[in-house]
């Protein structure tokens, strides 16, 4: 799998998938922005990359639509941190997302199989 | 590790976001790039490519700053208001005033909305009331130096009296314009109908007989031809610009032509200009006064008969005074050549009396209404003014903080007084600018419902709104201008006097502003009651005189007519030389007409306002001698016709004619006036017809007594009348009533057609329902009831708001205390009452005074009001519970609020 041209991916992903991906990633505990930013990354072994500069102003679009929460945390020893969770609306949202998400792609390869395989 | 944040803040700089907020994302990315930059160390990384790494995060220079415009609400820098004091910025310093007080009003757009509204309504009302103020009582008459003119009334005016005794004979008015040595000139005009004739479709044309002097005095010159010369000798005419598009298509080369009126030719010498309508308004067509004789043979000679008006012009510095003292011994001469008839004109009443021209148009009593609206609407904008006033002071107690600040930063206590005095103003002129357009809008409104007194008959008052152009110029705008500035300072000054005294320490200290605010200005607070306590005594005063108003109107629409004005048509039937046959041939056909019920001639009908009078005798009577009646010549059916009910003896019958004995019907109030106790049947009186009183009539014998019913106004009440019978002729007919069930157009066409068979000159005029005159006589009481009602219902929203507004604020000031009470035991009921209690002692207080101010002012609608007097107690009474009920709505509202507050929150809200 060659990895896809950057920048492409980039709005490809910011067109939908994107969200999906933050709002999963969130769903089992709250996480911090480059948390987030290298789970998605290692989880898809590089071929999805999120720069900060695309990743902080959906954060904060989620925030605002009230999906995500941020909060600052401290702890001892160490300098704050913004944690985001996945709110109650959130929580329903992603369900939703996932749903629509899964028959796309059944409905993408069911398409796409090569036709004599 | 490197320092992130000026790469970062590089980004947002454009962005503008609030500070707290760009602070916050500062720290979160540069955590982020610090963690980017310890792993690329921690993988190996020299320090130059962690670098490079970490700042390939923020992904150039425009991503970030492009994605975070979506989400980041920016906020428009607030300028710096330079605290200077120096005169070289003023007009600097007033544009950013200006730009920066729009800005703040835009802020809050339900409360400029409010504002704005409250002053539009406020200052356009004004408008339109002054609109029609300035074209009647300000606005110079167009003509060639209108204060020099003057109207010579022959003895002082009576309005009340249709202006009767004040009208010239033609030797009297000679006599002062040969005698006096204060005028340059005098002329005289009447204006009467006349009919169009000798084409086929006769018309009635308002002719204006007018002395030579008549056009040069007033300065008005032809466009077409000349105008009157003393060598006239009565056989010309002129031509108003209408008549003469409308007949004549606007040909030049009318002059020399004929045109006939009342079936007598004339000679077209001239067209006046545009917009001229002699002194009605109405006027059609001109005649010299020397072709009075053609149509009244006497009518020169004859000192006694009075039948126009005069106008003067004052010499060049000859003051009203002097000319009017001048009178005193003219009138002396006049009376030594023309002796007045006995008991005509009282001794005292005979000095003529000089009135300015403009103020000679209007009717006192019309001028009188006008004025106290104008004060009516005036108070109904004072009481606007203190609402705005009211919200600038709640929102300047929410925006201490920032003039504190500003104060703290080296603004002058004058520059903050101007800044906020240039947002009233600002307020006030855009409410003023939508006040012209209200007032467009409104005086077409106005006119509609305007007082009628379009009569047949033509006094000096009437026909006022013909006469005046009611219309905006530049004097109305100025005034709204005025008006709105007046406006703006009046409700702007007192909160922008108190936010500039301002404790710079103690306004900085508190809280946010706005919650914390009320609790330390009980002094504010104590201002705002006194505003509201103000509104409330105003709107009680207006509130009264709506009061009183409609309660006349009520009044004068129960009072008893005597007549049943229901499916009666009343129209004028009149040619001056039609003969007694005419009239009874045209009844005889007009009865038999399809679905008319009865129908009947006779000289007056109820309500004209006017009416023909007479001085009567009374057999073996000595104490009664030449007593005043109304005299009315009536076929035998008028009294069928109108439904007036006989109360003793009978009425006419056909056999009541020429050669049979002549006979009298007296009205109650005459019976009673002249036969208290006594059978007026049988009984025999000698009547004396206007003008002269001097005709000799035989004895004429009294055989039934009717109703009362109102020729005059309807104030008047029932004065005593005579009937006399039609077909025993001694005046001429002109009005034609039927009583049918059929529409007014269908019967007016058929009508017409009976008329026009008989005589095809005769055209039918002022054709109107009964229903309609009487509409017309109410209508000035109407009038001023409708638009003080309306000034009043606005005044009593605006206080009801007002009491709202203060309540309210004091409840949310005062959530805290509420609260302690609350935790401390208090009942939701203590608190309500504690609330309803501040309420409506302000509102009583505010009551009270209103009822004083009612009291002392309502004297002055004594001459409009019918019925009632100008302190009926029922009504001030019934207006003070109005009021308490509606304070009490206004308190109730805040109060339930009150009894909700939660004691915990409460509490710990500071």
């Amino acid at each position: 799998m060659s990895p896809i041209n950057e920048q492409r991916l980039d709005r490809e992903l910011k067109k939908g998938s994107a969200e999906l991906l933050i709002l999963s990633l969130l769903e089992a505990r709250a996480r911090h922005g480059y948390e987030i930013r290298k789970l998605i990354e290692t989880r898809s072994d590089g071929v999805l990359k999120f720069n900060a500069a695309s990743l902080y102003p959906l954060l904060y679009r989620l925030e605002k639509r009230g999906w995500i929460e941020g909060k600052w945390v401290e702890k001892a020893g160490q300098r704050r941190r913004r944690f985001y969770k996945l709110t109650k609306d959130g929580r329903k949202v992603l369900a939703a997302q996932r749903g629509i998400w899964e028959s796309f792609v059944a409905a993408i390869n069911r398409v796409a199989r090569p036709e004599n395989a | 590790m490197p320092d992130w944040k000026p790469h970062i803040r590089q980004r947002l700089a454009r962005l503008q976001i609030a500070p707290t907020r760009e602070q916050a994302i500062v720290e979160e990315l540069a955590q982020h790039l610090d963690d980017c930059y310890a792993e690329s160390l921690s993988s190996g990384a020299t320090e130059a490519e962690a670098y490079q790494r970490a700042v390939a995060e923020l992904s150039g220079k425009e991503l970030l700053a492009r994605e975070l415009q979506r989400v980041e609400r920016q906020v428009a820098p607030e300028p710096l208001i330079h605290g200077t004091n120096r005169r070289i910025n003023m007009v600097a310093d007033m544009w950013q005033d200006l730009r920066f007080g729009a800005r703040t009003l835009l802020k809050q757009p339900g409360f400029t909305l409010i504002a704005v509204l409250t002053l539009a309504l406020g200052i356009g009302a004004n408008t339109a009331i002054f609109t029609v103020v300035n074209a009647l009582l300000l606005r110079p008459l167009p003509y060639r130096q209108p204060e020099q003119l003057v109207k010579v009334f022959r003895t002082p005016p009576d309005p009340t009296k249709g202006m009767l005794p004040s009208i010239w004979s033609y030797p009297r008015f000679e006599m002062l314009r040969r005698q006096n040595r204060s005028f340059t000139q005098v002329a005289g005009f009447n204006q009467s109908p006349y009919n169009l004739t000798g084409t086929d479709a006769p018309e009635q044309l308002w002719m204006e007989m007018a002395s030579d002097g008549y056009f040069p005095l007033l300065g008005v010159n032809t466009i077409v031809g000349r105008t009157f010369t003393a060598e006239d000798a009565g056989e010309v005419a002129l031509l108003g610009y209408g008549l003469w598009q409308r007949r004549y298509g606007g040909d030049p080369q009318v002059v020399g032509r004929t045109i006939e009126l009342d079936k007598l030719a004339f000679t077209i010498v001239g067209v006046l200009p545009p917009g001229f309508r002699g002194q009605s308004g109405t006027a059609d067509v001109w005649l010299p006064m020397m072709a009075a004789p053609r149509f009244v043979r006497t009518i020169l000679t004859d000192p006694d008969d009075h039948w126009f008006q005069v106008i003067a012009r004052l010499k060049d510095g000859v003051a009203l005074a002097q000319a009017q003292a001048e009178m005193q011994q003219v009138s002396a001469e006049i009376e030594q050549k023309y002796p007045s008839p006995p008991d005509t004109v009282p001794g005292n009443a005979k000095v003529p009396v000089l009135e300015p021209f403009q103020s000679a148009k209007v009717d006192p009593a019309l001028k009188t209404s006008f004025l106290l609206l104008l004060a009516a609407v005036g108070l109904a904008l004072l009481i606007a003014c203190a609402n705005v006033a009211n919200l600038l002071l709640a929102r300047a107690a929410a925006r201490r903080r920032e003039f504190a600040l500003r104060a703290a930063l080296g603004a002058s206590r004058l520059r903050l007084l101007r800044q906020l005095i240039t947002e009233s103003l600002l307020l006030s002129m855009v409410g003023g600018a939508f006040g012209v357009l209200l007032a467009r809008w409104g005086v077409p409104l106005l006119m509609s419902i305007r007082p009628r007194d379009n009569t047949q008959f033509w006094t000096s008052y009437s026909h006022t709104f013909d006469f005046f152009t009611v219309n905006l110029d530049w004097r109305v705008l100025g005034f709204n201008f005025a008006l709105a500035l007046l406006t703006g300072l009046l409700f702007g000054l007192l909160p922008a006097l108190q936010s500039s005294f301002i404790n710079i320490n103690e306004a900085l200290k508190e809280g946010a502003g706005g919650s914390g605010a009320g609790f330390h200005g009980p002094r504010k607070l104590s201002v705002r009651n006194v505003l509201v306590g103000g509104e409330i005594a105003l709107s009680l005063a207006l509130l009264v005189g709506a009061g009183l108003m409609i309660n006349s109107l009520l009044r004068l629409q129960s009072v008893n007519l005597g007549f049943a004005p229901e499916n009666l048509l009343t129209m004028t039937v009149y040619s001056r030389d039609a003969k007694p046959e005419f009239y009874e041939q045209a009844l005889e056909r007009v009865q038999a007409l399809p679905g008319v019920e009865a129908a009947s001639f006779s000289r007056n009908t109820p309500l004209l306002g006017r009416y023909a009078r007479a001085v009567i005798d009374i057999e073996g009577r000595a104490d009664i001698n030449r007593a005043g009646v109304g005299f009315h010549s009536v076929s035998p059916d008028y009294f069928k016709t109108l439904g007036i009910a006989l109360l003793r003896g009978r009425v006419f019958t056909a056999q009541d004619r020429v050669g049979a004995p002549r006979v009298a019907l007296l009205n109650q109030a005459a019976a009673e006036k002249f036969f208290p106790g006594e059978d007026p049947i049988g009984k025999r009186i000698r009547p004396y017809v206007t003008p002269k009183y001097q005709t000799a009539e035989p004895y004429i014998e009294i055989v039934g007594v009717v109703a009362d019913v109102p020729y005059g106004r309807l104030e008047e009440g029932a004065a005593p009348d005579l009937y006399v019978s039609a077909l025993q002729p001694t005046d001429q007919m002109r009005m034609l009533t039927v009583r049918s069930g059929i529409d007014t157009a269908a019967l007016t066409a058929a009508v017409q057609r009976e008329v026009l068979r008989l005589d095809r000159n005769i055209p039918l005029t002022a054709i109107q329902t009964m229903k309609e005159r009487v509409a017309d006589v109410t209508s000035r009481t109407r009038f001023i009831a409708v638009l003080l009602g309306a000034f009043a219902g606005l005044a009593l929203v605006l206080a009801g708001i007002g009491v709202y507004g203060v309540m309210a604020y004091s409840v949310s000031a005062r959530t805290r205390e509420i609260g302690i009470r609350l935790a401390l035991g208090a009942q939701p009921s203590d608190v309500r009452n504690l609330v309803i209690g501040q309420g409506m002692r302000l509102a009583l207080v505010g009551i009270a005074a209103g009822l004083l101010t009612a009291f002392a002012v309502t004297r002055l609608l004594r001459t409009v009001l019918f019925g009632v007097s100008a302190t009926d107690p029922p009504t001030f009474a019934g207006i003070a519970l109005l009021l308490i009920c509606v304070a009490l709505t206004a308190c109730w509202i805040p109060a339930r609020r009150a009894t909700k507050v939660d004691p915990i929150i409460a509490l710990r809200s500071e």
